[in-house]
């Protein structure tokens, strides 16, 4: 992985999350403004951030393989944070190798949906970094989850194999309400805790199981 | 069909269908694909109650009838939502959760929400309004059993085939 890294340009420079601000929504059906741009630019450099640095954390721990599968994310990843820091009007995610996309549908998603004002920045944000979380605990072994907007600019996140259901109901920043239901025996458990703290040990169980 | 009273039960065998937006694996061809075999199941999302829907003598979730309401209608009247959640109203009555509590669809007046107060809808298709009741929780009942009625309504939403609905 060294190797590989060494190839790699300098990194830009990263906006501190810490100072990426909030804003209110735009009414309905009137343009972008340009704080408005810029506040989504902010967000954008911020989600990849932290997917960056979870890639980062995750290639010490793999295997090789493995750390060839991160590398094309990373690349993938970088490639996007370059076209984000260039500010062009629409974020192209096309990558220079042929065939490459970003593979990223959950954040195209919810960013799809922020613009269409059905989803609010903040509940974008907890979306996203409780999935950030959900990866890293599952060592990025997860099926993408499904993801739906709600009333009120809400968020969910459901995983469902089928007899299995779990989800993740976001209706403010960073409070999060997770629903367990077992269809076969009828077992059910809701925890509702903060984005930003450490999943329970409960949690964590039942998201294994939806591992890969 | 023809439409009942406001409040009067609908038949049994009637369905009624429940506008939602496409879910990201709806609109990522992710469909029934999703890692080892995971269905797309956020549309339980669908099937929360908004402010609005609470605020409603009884509380209620909008659907419509599907003989008196087309999906492109559905879509219009509920401002672009793009996806038809089907649900057979024999199914959603039989639902009964684990603190003995159950569901019903009647006819409900079809009204928006204009500068502060709900007046008539009268646009195309609003005739086949109806809702679902017993979705609002009593107070100290337990969340997840609330919870677990919306899960059900997607199962069966699921298993009747989501409609994607065109301009």
């Amino acid at each position: 992985m060294e190797s590989m890294t060494e190839s790699l340009p300098i990194l830009p420079k990263f906006y501190n999350p810490f100072h990426t601000q909030s804003w209110e929504q735009s009414e309905p059906g009137t343009a972008m403004s340009d704080r408005d741009k810029g506040a989504r630019w902010d967000v954008l450099r911020n989600i990849n951030q932290n997917r960056l640095i979870d890639v980062l954390w995750q290639s010490q721990l793999l295997n090789i393989f493995q750390k060839s599968v991160v590398y094309e994310q990373l690349s993938q990843i970088y490639t996007k944070l370059l076209q984000c820091q260039n500010e062009s009007e629409d974020i192209d995610t096309s990558c220079s190798i042929p065939g490459w996309r970003i593979a990223e549908p959950l954040i195209s998603y919810l960013d799809e949906m922020v613009t269409k004002q059905l989803v609010s920045t903040e509940v974008q944000h907890t979306a996203i970094e409780l999935w950030g979380k959900l990866e890293k605990a599952t060592n990025f072994n997860l099926p993408e989850p499904d993801g739906l907007p709600g009333p009120e600019c809400s968020f969910m996140l459901a995983f469902d194999d089928g007899a299995l259901h779990l989800e993740f109901e976001i209706n403010k920043r960073n409070r999060v309400e997770a629903f367990f239901l077992n269809r076969d025996t009828d077992e059910m458990w809701e925890e509702d805790f903060e984005a930003n703290s450490d999943l329970s040990e409960t949690l964590l169980e039942k998201i294994r199981v939806f591992q890969r | 069909m023809c439409r009942g009273k406001d409040g009067e039960m609908l038949r049994g065998t009637a369905i009624v269908f429940r506008m939602c937006y496409k879910s990201k694996s709806m609109l990522n061809d992710e469909y029934g694909s999703i890692g080892s075999g995971a269905l797309a199941m956020a549309f339980e999302e669908a099937f929360v109650l908004s402010t609005n829907d609470k605020n409603q003598y009884p509380p209620h979730l909008s659907v419509y009838e599907e003989s008196l309401t087309t999906y492109i209608q559905g879509k219009h009247l509920t401002g672009g939502k793009d996806m038809a959640l089907r649900l057979h109203v024999g199914d959603v009555r039989r639902l009964k959760n684990q603190s003995g509590h159950a569901l019903d669809v009647c006819w409900f007046l079809a009204q928006i929400h204009v500068n502060g107060t709900f007046v008539p809808d009268n646009r195309p298709g609003s005739l086949g309004h109806c809702g679902i009741t017993g979705l609002s929780r009593p107070k100290n009942f337990p969340n997840a059993h609330w919870k677990w009625f919306r899960v059900k309504l997607a199962d069966i939403a699921f298993k009747m085939g989501p409609v994607p609905v065109p301009e």
